[in-house]
């Protein structure tokens, strides 16, 4: 197929907008570059291709420590929130008529706000009533909050889009509600709340501001960890848990955009 | 056995009154539709009747049951919905399967419904595929096998040809006579459409705003139609603003700006002690008026107006006039070819005092 | 009738209600302790003292340093707005024009930073950046610069981050925006004798204004309220109000101070996210 002449501006804008999608690439390739590098600086020539940075890392035990401390946290907070945030979807969506429009934005309002402040706030709270600032379930309690509205986002655009004579048929063919939730509510409703799981899982894991004011001695968020190491430290140990970290969220994101669909998680429909 | 009765329905959503005293009743193995524009109130009787919405009085008997508060799923009423609402993650089979299985119906027996049903609907062969995978027409089928395999006591089909284009509209208002007949079940069909509710019914119920016009068979319904929201709506017809001079024997007089006509298709209980002069109005139907070039034979049961010819435009059955008359008004007539009255002609219009309908002012 | 009514509404209630305690227990409270310990004396023994001061707000407010860090945040915030403007516009445009089948992979592409925590990408900035990191090095190698140029822990360094990390959300607010023009508009002018640019200028431009609005704001929020970023790229070069508010509330341990800076910034944020909704609002009644 011919395509019509490009003028000069077309082509301008083609290296405009190649750049751009560089610089939003730049860091994340650069962080795996310098991990597989085998000099303490990415150099140009590189120095050649090292697994070494790993291995150090396998042997820095505070980082693989706080490594699994995320992923756990990432797995509680957001197996709660996808609960939670599922719960008030439906009920937002389904029951609350006129109400939805102050529950919505209370809702979202943990999204809104900065992670620092919300941060602060809970750590002086918690401080105030003797908790202690620095506790597994303090950050816990965090991540669920700050994770829940993704989970409440994602879930009630679905419920929105859902096409509700579905249920209505599902009903006058003699199902009950509740099997009309598990037989064909939940079916369609599935992609949704996976999709916005895994991300809120994501976002969790790499939740940086809430966890720096919440995290204590013990307590070490990855990328909390990651902070201090870099303060103290220049090599590419960083960079290596950093890819680690990079291939789980993009293996994560790829293996739903094949089974879920990533539209479900910016609103599109199906 | 299963006898719609609906009765004194009401229904209001805020201060809006959507369902005004809705009743009507149809017989075991009638074929009913419900007539009317959007909003008029048509689709909440329907959502009524399936349990969908539930009217803030009046009830609703099946047979001998009362329904009107039960939850839907236990109504044993089949329905059609305007888009179909096929679960698109199950296949045909399995949509067709899911009333059955709601019913604890075993295996083997679902099997042999669900190929016997896909029989009747003529889609043999179809079970394994997906909605979306099916044309429009197919998809209506589905939904229709998945509404009849539960052998409901009723069916109802909300606008089930909305979504279909114009051919294959055409063909699915016969299939459905067809199959209702075969079948034998009691339908209640939801149109705005006219020509739909024609073909299909056996009779008609044609609501306005929330309020039941008529309730009658098609022919009955063109005929003689009882309001003038209702003549309007089915068929096209001429109005002409009149005063009313009495009812007269078999028929009543009305004055307008053509003179005195005489009208005797009208409901003698909507004139019954009307005040001489009241406003009303007189429909004649476009085919029901004779154009000719000569002033016709003055006769008791014969109107007659004269006028000039504005528009002619041939259709091949017929042409189709529009004439000014004497009185101002801008008349349809719908006249056979054999006479052919130039453009700009004078001519008179006329037609039989049966056919010239009174209708009072809504 | 009546009762089941009731008893229906309440089930339902308990759909809602974790979420509602959640967030009223973590979030709405907290909030409510940060603004009761901003009227609170400080203390330079405990956390405040009782009672009730307007001490704190006043001395803010009348800080020059503080006015200054707040204005240079807003500033550094305008800034990268009109930068990540720039940068997204070509892209998201392209991105909402295109047909290609690789559509949906570029969309990947766009969205997928936000998959990689801020400290990775301020880490992959620093290996970028740094005084030894690879652009000094081929600038030097090159022999275009004799000593290296100072990259990042000051503004510059601060500004690329921010615009990086923040792009994405530009992106998609322009995109979806950009997409609902119906293209055909512009054709329609094209046809009248537009130039394609000026059709853009004339057509799509001003009809995606409810994009760039929601975008800008948006970033804005984002921007000024980071924290991460000008921590890591700044060092100990560039202060920015959020981490004025923790330095002061952690290091300094006073709470009741930096408590009143985090009211004041939650009026700005709250204020500008109110815009930005209406904004959104607005934009989407002239959609339907």
């Amino acid at each position: 197929m011919r395509e019509q002449k490009k003028n000069l501006t077309d082509r301008l804008v083609d290296v405009m907008v190649f750049l751009a999608y560089v610089f939003l690439l730049l860091p994340t390739v650069i962080v795996v570059l310098a991990a597989f590098n085998g000099g303490e600086y990415l150099h140009f020539p590189p120095d050649g291709f090292s697994l070494k940075w790993f291995s150090k890392l396998f042997a820095t035990e505070q980082m693989m420590e706080s490594f699994y401390f995320s992923l756990k946290l990432a797995l509680a907070a957001s197996v709660s929130s996808t609960l939670i945030g599922l719960g008030a979807a439906l009920y937002v969506v389904r029951y609350s008529g006129r109400l939805a429009s102050i529950l919505r934005p209370y809702m979202l309002s943990p999204l809104m706000l900065p992670s620092i402040l919300t941060g602060l706030a809970l750590m002086v709270s918690f401080y105030s009533i003797g908790v202690g600032g620095k506790t597994f379930f303090g950050l816990y309690a965090g991540h669920t909050l700050i994770t829940t509205p993704y989970v409440f986002l994602v879930v009630s655009s679905v419920l929105y889009n859902f096409d509700y004579s579905m249920e209505e048929a599902a009903r006058n063919l003699g199902a009950t509600r509740l099997q009309t939730f598990f037989y064909v509510t939940l079916p369609h409703i599935k992609n949704g709340i996976i999709g916005s799981g895994v991300f809120a899982f994501i976002s969790s894991f790499d939740q940086f501001p809430l966890s720096l004011l919440l995290t204590g001695p013990g307590y070490s968020t990855l990328p909390v960890q990651m902070f201090d190491y870099l303060r103290f430290e220049f090599d590419p140990v960083a960079a290596a848990i950093a890819t680690i970290n990079i291939v789980l969220a993009y293996g994560m994101m790829f293996l739903m955009e094949h089974s879920v669909g990533l539209k479900t998680l910016y609103g599109g429909k199906k | 056995m299963a006898r719609v009765i609906l009765d004194s329905l009401k229904k209001t959503y805020g201060s809006n009154l959507i369902l005004n005293n809705i009743s009507t009743v149809i017989e075991d193995g009638e074929l009913v539709s419900l007539l009317g524009p959007s909003g008029c109130g048509k689709t909440t009787t329907l959502r009524c009747i399936a349990g969908f919405e539930i009217p803030d009085s009046g009830t609703i008997t099946i047979g001998d049951t009362d329904i009107t508060t039960m939850q839907p799923e236990q109504r044993d009423i089949g329905m059609v919905f305007q888009n179909y609402a096929l679960f698109p993650h199950m296949t045909v089979f399995d949509n067709v399967a899911f009333g059955l299985r709601m019913r604890k119906v075993p295996r083997e027996e679902i099997a042999k419904r669900v190929r016997h049903i896909m029989k009747v609907v003529g889609l043999e062969g179809f079970e394994k595929r997906y909605p979306r995978m099916l044309s429009g027409g197919q998809q209506q089928r589905v939904a229709i096998a998945r509404a009849l395999v539960i052998q409901p006591r009723l069916l109802l089909l909300d606008e089930p040809l909305a979504n279909l284009d114009a051919k294959l509209r055409e063909e699915m208002r016969f299939y459905l006579k067809k199959l209702q007949k075969e079948v034998g079940i009691t339908m209640i069909y939801v149109t705005h459409d006219q020509s739909e509710a024609l073909v299909l019914s056996d009779r008609i119920v044609v609501m306005f705003n929330g309020r039941i016009h008529q309730s009658a068979a098609p022919e009955e319904l063109y005929r003689h139609p009882a309001t003038l929201n209702v003549a309007n709506f089915i068929g096209l017809i001429n109005v002409f603003d009149a005063s009313f001079r009495g009812l007269d024997g078999d028929g009543a007089f009305a004055e307008s700006a053509c003179g005195l006509l005489r009208c005797e298709n009208f409901m003698p209980e909507h004139f019954r002690g009307m005040a001489d002069g009241t406003a009303v109005k007189v429909g004649i139907r476009p085919e029901s008026l004779t154009i000719s070039s000569f002033c016709p034979e003055s006769l008791p049961g014969l109107n007659v107006i004269s006028g000039t010819v504005k528009e002619k435009v041939y259709i091949g059955n017929m042409f189709d006039y529009r004439v000014a008359t004497s009185g101002g008004e801008l008349v349809r007539v719908q006249a056979s070819p054999s006479v052919d009255i130039p453009m700009g002609s004078s001519c008179w219009i006329s037609a039989g005092a049966v056919d010239t309908l009174l209708l009072p002012l809504e | 009738m009546a009762v089941t009514k009731t008893q229906q509404a309440a089930s339902r209630m308990l759909l809602f209600l974790p979420a509602a305690l959640w967030i009223m227990i973590f979030f709405v409270l907290p909030y409510s302790f940060l603004g009761y310990v901003s009227f609170k004396p400080t203390s330079s023994s405990s956390a405040y003292l009782p009672g009730f001061t307007l001490e704190n707000y006043v001395f803010n407010l009348t800080d020059p340093f503080f006015w200054t860090i707040l204005g240079e945040t807003l500033l550094g915030g305008v800034a990268t707005v009109v930068i990540c403007l720039l940068i997204s516009y070509p892209l998201a445009y392209r991105l909402a024009r295109s047909r290609s089948k690789y559509r949906s992979l570029l969309y990947m592409v766009v969205i997928s930073p936000l998959l990689v925590g801020v400290v990775i990408r301020c880490y992959g900035w620093m290996v970028l950046l740094a005084d030894k990191g690879l652009i000094n090095d081929l600038l030097l190698k090159a022999g275009i610069i004799d000593a290296p140029l100072p990259l990042m822990y000051n503004m510059f360094g601060v500004m690329v981050g921010l615009v990086q990390v923040y792009m994405p959300y530009m992106v998609i607010s322009l995109t979806g925006s950009i997409q609902a023009i119906n293209p055909e508009l512009e054709y329609t002018a094209r046809s009248l004798g537009a130039s394609r640019f000026t059709a853009f200028r004339k057509i799509t431009l001003p009809m995606s204004l409810p994009g760039i609005m929601s975008g800008s704001i948006l970033v804005f929020v984002l921007t000024i309220s980071s924290y991460a970023i000008p921590l890591l790229l700044g060092g100990n070069k560039t202060l920015t109000t959020p981490l004025m508010i923790v330095q002061t509330a952690l290091d300094a341990f006073d709470w009741p101070g930096g408590a009143s800076m985090a009211v004041i910034m939650f009026v700005i944020v709250v204020t500008l996210l109110s815009i930005y909704i209406k904004v959104l609002m607005h934009a989407m009644r002239g959609l339907k």
